[in-house]
């Protein structure tokens, strides 16, 4: 069966005017324009099967939402292919429209002054959902979302959480097949962002939704998305199984050591002792960290070696966790071996 | 077809809602609107106490001109008045939501405003209108009546046109204030007494360039029988009409593909 | 300006009130330079009607030599001027004015030691400079180089028209503070404006000279304040009031300016006690 989302080859340049500043820059810019090209996207490529949900993480700047932005249509790709339901979404954007949804965390797709359900309605009317199934969708989301006592509230009286929930209905009223939720739990509390996690999952469940979302919440991701797609300037850096990431980038561990008193070298020792790995020792008030390339050496012999050259008084390895590794990708840390390059699904 | 006019329709029903919610805004911006309006009559009626004729018309016959760009423009502020909001919501992003739905952008943008209070524009537009046909002697014919309807209806194709092609700047230059628009909006006033007053210059702009002239002053002089009126005027309001709305649509698909070039 | 906001606080006790007036329109002078490309648009704006009123009376004009006293010279040197100084306090002013209302920012207004009217005059003058400025360009560009107006009647003539356009201005300002209250009680400010500008251009003689006008409205016009920010003025350039005439005149601003002063410091005051009841 063919992919429900695929891109090819994508690439997305911006030319960026370089304007000085004041005046002079404004007659300058006039006169000779000077533009920079940034590349946003560079090669990317994508395939997402129906039914799946994929999170799609990246820090700032990497590319993430001008990715999404191309997938649904907002954007045209410099170069390279894109289908979303066997439609090209930048040509057929509104038989595209029909079969996807988009859900932007900061801002409302209700109409703000008028009762959440008349928007609901309107949304119907806008997509053409014919009237049996417009009902029978409508019970669905007022009674797994809850949305009964709002539906008579104007959207500008809810609560962030309130209309998240209700953005979410809106956004599945004409049934979609494919659901983009950009930042969708932002500011939310514990308990929304929950329920939420659990409709969306429901809804991938029952009904076979495809959901590509994006999400600086680890737990939205973990919860969610048995699949990450982590982009960083611009390229795809991983793409597979959550859990799985640790293995790709997991080999760089750290091991905090306590020492006794009177440790004055400890660094040039612990260097010494591992010196075939060269690993990168810090200094802390309590002792040592030795962070070490997993590949090269196991931890139980890290260990071994600190145990034997320095005195020693406690050890604790530090986990590696997909959380942690996310993290780093959002602080720009993340390195990876060139080998690792590249989509694996 | 239908679909999309019910949806407009609804879109904009919406919006009457949303302003029926401040009523007391409406009114003060009726009341505001009507008042900026009536200091052109103000000004007429002082005139033509010390003067019996302009460029050959009476007060009468100046007053139909005021009324029919007064109507059009109301008609446009009341259905079309979104596209004052296009600059706004290219520059905080609001703008991508138009292009996820499967309703023409431009459609969208329309109704983002809906100025009920153009209302009292268009009604004292009108009640400007029949008091200036009822004194000015008209020679009715059973064309008089569909040919002022028409102009107005293409009054406010060609004032939407234009208003919303101005606005378009946003595509290109997001940071531009609306002052330009405004400016070219109101341009529409040398439209409200009759061209021959007026240097070459202004007749020219203000029949082919912002071919207000169009809607007013030439179907007028067709109905009012003034001066040798040749009967294809009557097609001046659709050219206007026509023309405008044929620049807009191009000048919008560009706008809207650059905007997907470019993002913003 | 010798006086900044970062006076030393032994200077302060001196000249404290003063200088924060002085820095409060550097601030919106600075803001109005920023927006000078949109000033220099809605200056342009108003321009439209001095061409559009050049035509209509010089069509007028064609057929007789005087009307209601005023020659074909002096109608369009007042159309010009006119214009000119409705320019001088812009759309900014007022929607600045309202702003803060709008916005809430007003409560800051309410716990600082500044007559919150003196406050919204200096901010006015901070954007005059700028929309007077442009004002001014727009005059003397078209007035002189296309339409070719007349220079003031006299010096004495001149040296009036100022004395009447500076209390004139304070009369406009001191005028839409007051409509800008208004915005307690309702959201719209554009509505507000609108009818605010109208009544203005009518009643100012702006639109037409107050003597043209049939007599109940010239009789309104005379007895209202508004006459003193463009009619009074341009009486004065004419060379149309001399003598006791002027002394009258220029009487009767003072006067609406005293009377305005008053009441709009007792309207904001009240204004803001019923907010402060109402819990903003």
């Amino acid at each position: 069966m063919s992919p429900i989302v695929s891109a090819e080859g994508l690439v997305k340049r911006f030319r960026r005017p370089q304007k000085g500043p004041g005046l002079a820059g404004a007659v300058r810019h006039l006169l000779r324009p000077r533009h920079e090209t940034v590349t946003a996207v560079e090669g990317v490529d994508l395939s997402i099967d129906e039914g799946e949900s994929v999170a799609y993480v990246g820090p700032n700047g990497a590319g993430k939402s001008t990715t999404i932005k191309l997938l649904t249509g907002i954007l045209v790709p410099s170069a390279g292919q894109v289908q979303v339901c066997g439609v090209r979404p930048h040509v057929d954007r509104q038989a595209n429209a029909r079969n996807i949804s988009v859900v932007f965390g900061q801002r409302t797709q209700l109409w703000w002054d008028i009762p959440v359900l008349e928007s609901f309605r309107l949304l119907g009317d806008i997509y053409s959902v014919p009237e049996a199934e417009y009902r029978r969708t409508m019970d669905e989301l007022v009674d797994v979302l809850d949305l009964g006592p709002l539906l008579g509230v104007p959207a500008r009286q809810l609560s962030l959480g309130q209309r998240m929930r209700c953005d979410l209905g809106a956004a599945l009223v004409h049934s979609p097949r494919v659901l983009f939720l950009d930042e969708p739990t932002i500011g939310l509390d514990v308990a929304v962002k929950a329920r939420l996690r659990e409709f969306v999952g429901s809804m991938r469940a029952q009904r076979g939704l495809t959901v590509l979302l994006t999400s600086h919440d680890l737990g939205d991701i973990e919860e969610l998305c048995p699949r990450m797609i982590m982009i960083d300037k611009g390229r795809i850096v991983y793409d597979g199984a959550f859990d799985e990431v640790t293995r790709r980038f997991g080999w760089e561990q750290k091991v905090v050591v306590t020492l006794a008193d009177g440790g004055p070298d400890a660094a040039t020792l612990a260097g010494a002792a591992l010196a075939r790995v060269r690993p990168v020792i810090e200094e802390t008030a309590t002792g040592l960290v030795v962070t070490f390339d997993s590949r090269l050496i196991s931890s139980g012999e890290v260990i071994k070696e600190l145990a034997v050259a320095l005195p020693v008084v406690d050890l604790a390895l530090e986990e590696t966790s997909a959380e942690s590794i996310v993290r780093r990708l959002y602080e720009g840390n993340l390195t990876f071996q060139p080998a690792d390059h590249g989509a694996t699904s | 077809m239908v679909r999309l006019v019910r949806i407009f329709l609804r879109l904009q029903l919406v919006q009457l809602r949303s302003a029926l919610e401040y009523r007391a805004d409406f009114w003060i911006a009726a009341v505001g609107a009507i008042l900026q309006q009536l200091v052109s009559i103000v000004f007429l009626l002082t005139f033509f106490g010390h003067v019996s004729s302009l460029g050959g018309w009476s007060l009468w016959q100046i007053l139909v001109l005021q009324g029919l760009v007064m109507a059009a423009d109301g008609i446009r502020e009341m259905f079309a008045d979104g596209v004052w909001k296009l600059r706004a919501d290219v520059n905080d992003g609001s703008f991508d939501r138009v292009l996820v739905r499967p309703i023409p952008p431009a459609l969208q943008q329309f109704t983002a405003l809906a100025s009920i209070h153009g209302i009292g524009n268009t009604s004292l537009g009108l009640v400007v209108l029949i008091l200036g046909l009822a004194r000015s002697g008209v020679d009715w014919t059973w064309w008089s009546v569909p040919v002022l309807v028409l102009t107005i209806l293409c009054g406010t194709v060609l004032t939407a046109s234009i208003s919303f092609l101005t606005n378009m700047i946003a595509f290109w230059e997001p940071s531009a204030q609306s002052a330009f628009p405004t400016l070219v909006a109101l341009m529409r006033d040398f439209a409200k007494f009759p061209l021959d007053v007026y240097g070459a210059g202004i007749r020219i702009v203000i029949t082919v360039i912002l071919p207000y002239g169009l809607i007013s002053y030439y179907p007028s002089r067709l109905v009012l029988g003034v001066g040798d009126a040749p009967g294809w005027w009557v097609t001046t309001p659709l050219i206007a009409a026509g023309a405008s709305a044929l620049a807009a649509s191009i000048v919008w698909r560009r706008g809207l593909n650059h905007y997907q070039g470019v993002g913003n | 300006m010798t006086a900044t906001t970062s006076d030393t606080p032994v200077r302060q006790g001196r000249t404290a009130p003063g200088s924060k007036y002085v820095s409060l329109a550097r601030t919106t002078l600075q803001q109005a330079i920023a927006y000078r490309i949109t000033t220099f648009f809605n200056v342009g704006l108003t321009f439209i009607w001095v061409i559009i009123l050049y035509y209509l009376w010089r069509a007028a004009y064609s057929e007789r030599a005087s009307i209601a006293g005023l020659s074909w010279d002096q109608m369009r040197t007042y159309v010009v001027i006119a214009y000119g100084i409705n320019a001088l306090v812009g759309w900014r002013t007022g929607t600045a004015m309202m702003a803060a209302i709008r916005t809430g920012d007003v409560v800051f207004e309410m716990v600082r030691p500044l007559n919150y009217c003196t406050t919204q005059l200096a901010r006015a003058l901070g954007f005059t400079v700028v929309e007077g400025g442009i004002s001014m360009i727009f005059t003397l560009v078209i007035g002189l180089a296309f339409l070719h107006i007349q220079a003031p009647a006299s010096l004495a003539s001149g040296l009036l028209f100022v004395l009447a356009l500076i209390i004139g201005f304070l009369t406009k300002v001191l005028v839409v503070f007051l409509v800008s209250l208004l915005t307690f009680w309702t959201l719209n400010g554009m509505g507000l404006m609108w009818s605010q500008q109208a009544i203005m251009q009518i009643l100012s003689g702006t639109i037409v000279p107050l003597a043209l006008m049939p007599g109940w409205l010239q009789f309104v016009a005379k007895v209202l304040p508004l006459r003193g920010i463009v009619s009074t003025p341009l009486e004065f350039y004419l060379g149309n009031a001399g003598g006791w005439d002027a002394v009258g005149l220029i009487g009767l601003q003072a006067v609406w300016l005293t009377a305005l002063w008053v009441v709009a410091n007792l309207a904001w005051k009240r204004a803001f006690r019923v907010v402060e009841i109402q819990g903003g």
